[in-house]
């Protein structure tokens, strides 16, 4: 295995999955860049490990927890001391579009775990197996996860289209 | 109602999160360089950790070597005095003291001795 490639091949899509969990772009590839270079850390002193994909996304999704609870906590002091000129910067402009928001809102409301079972298949392109092992699960607990919240999202996605 | 399988639903998602390649590109970058060994921070880190040693311990001795500050005077012949605690009764100062005995001191009684005797009784403070 090439450590440069893995890392190249897996950026897009821990950048995808990242982005998603923290709904901003810029801390998106904070946790990206951190979780891939956990990942490259990792392999030039103990070897490739196991999973490149698992190690990769179980370290994306505990920091993207991370990043979510400290936007809370500095968003309402930003706001506190007068940053809030609601003008989007140029990445935020460009996430911001219609079918994005629907997207969005539609994958809020799927339960939580849920959710995050699906954002690990779908954007982060993980296989069950190397999911169920960043989520702590067994094979089939995650695909019922993976399974249930497609099946939600598809149908607020169409509730969506009638609204 | 759905009309959109599976295959939709995440082609959807990964439509609304699209990422560009450049952007891709530079967290792979980043990662890449961030995690690269520093050259020399080993010997660096080592020189200021002996650095820090060695104030540490120069300061240490300084501070075992620093001249004692001498007693005042008076101090040395308070060796062996007991505190004690007493009260006021009636403008008497009544000290209970050790194996069952009571000093009673206070105006015109300031030479009263126990009749045991066990000594002199100073008394500090403000008598009110």
């Amino acid at each position: 295995m090439d450590l440069d490639r893995t890392i190249r091949e897996l950026a897009p899509r821990v950048l995808r999955y990242a982005i998603a969990r923290t709904g901003d772009p810029s801390a998106g590839e904070d946790v990206a860049q951190e979780s891939l270079a956990a990942l490259v850390r990792h392999w030039r002193q103990a070897g490739p490990p196991e999973s490149a994909e698992a190690f990769v996304f179980s370290i994306a999704r505990r920091r993207a927890v991370r990043a979510v609870v400290g936007r809370k906590l500095w968003v309402p002091i930003e706001q506190l001391f007068g940053n809030h000129d609601g003008a989007p910067n140029p990445e935020t402009q460009a996430v911001c579009r219609a079918e994005h928001r629907r997207v969005r809102a539609a994958l809020a409301r799927l339960l939580r775990r849920d959710r995050e079972a699906l954002l690990l298949v779908a954007l982060g392109e993980a296989t069950s197996a190397e999911a169920a092992v960043a989520l702590g699960l067994s094979v089939s607990a995650l695909k019922m996860r993976v399974h249930r919240a497609r099946k939600r999202l598809a149908a607020e996605l169409e509730d969506g289209h009638d609204h | 109602m759905t009309t959109e399988p599976n295959g939709d639903v995440d082609r959807t998602l990964r439509e609304a999160f699209a990422v560009d390649e450049a952007a891709a590109n530079r967290v792979a970058g980043e990662a890449l360089l961030a995690s690269q060994p520093r050259r020399g921070s080993g010997p660096a880190l080592r020189a200021a950790l002996t650095l820090a040693a060695v104030v540490l311990c120069a300061g240490l001795a300084v501070w075992l070597s620093r001249p004692t500050i001498s007693a005042p005077p008076g101090a040395a012949a308070r060796a062996g005095v007991v505190e004690l605690s007493g009260s006021f009764v009636d403008g008497v100062l009544v000290v209970p003291i050790p194996d069952d005995g009571i000093v009673i001191a206070g105006p015109g009684q300031r030479n009263d001795r126990p009749s045991d005797g066990y000594g002199i009784v100073f008394v500090e403070g403000e008598v009110r």
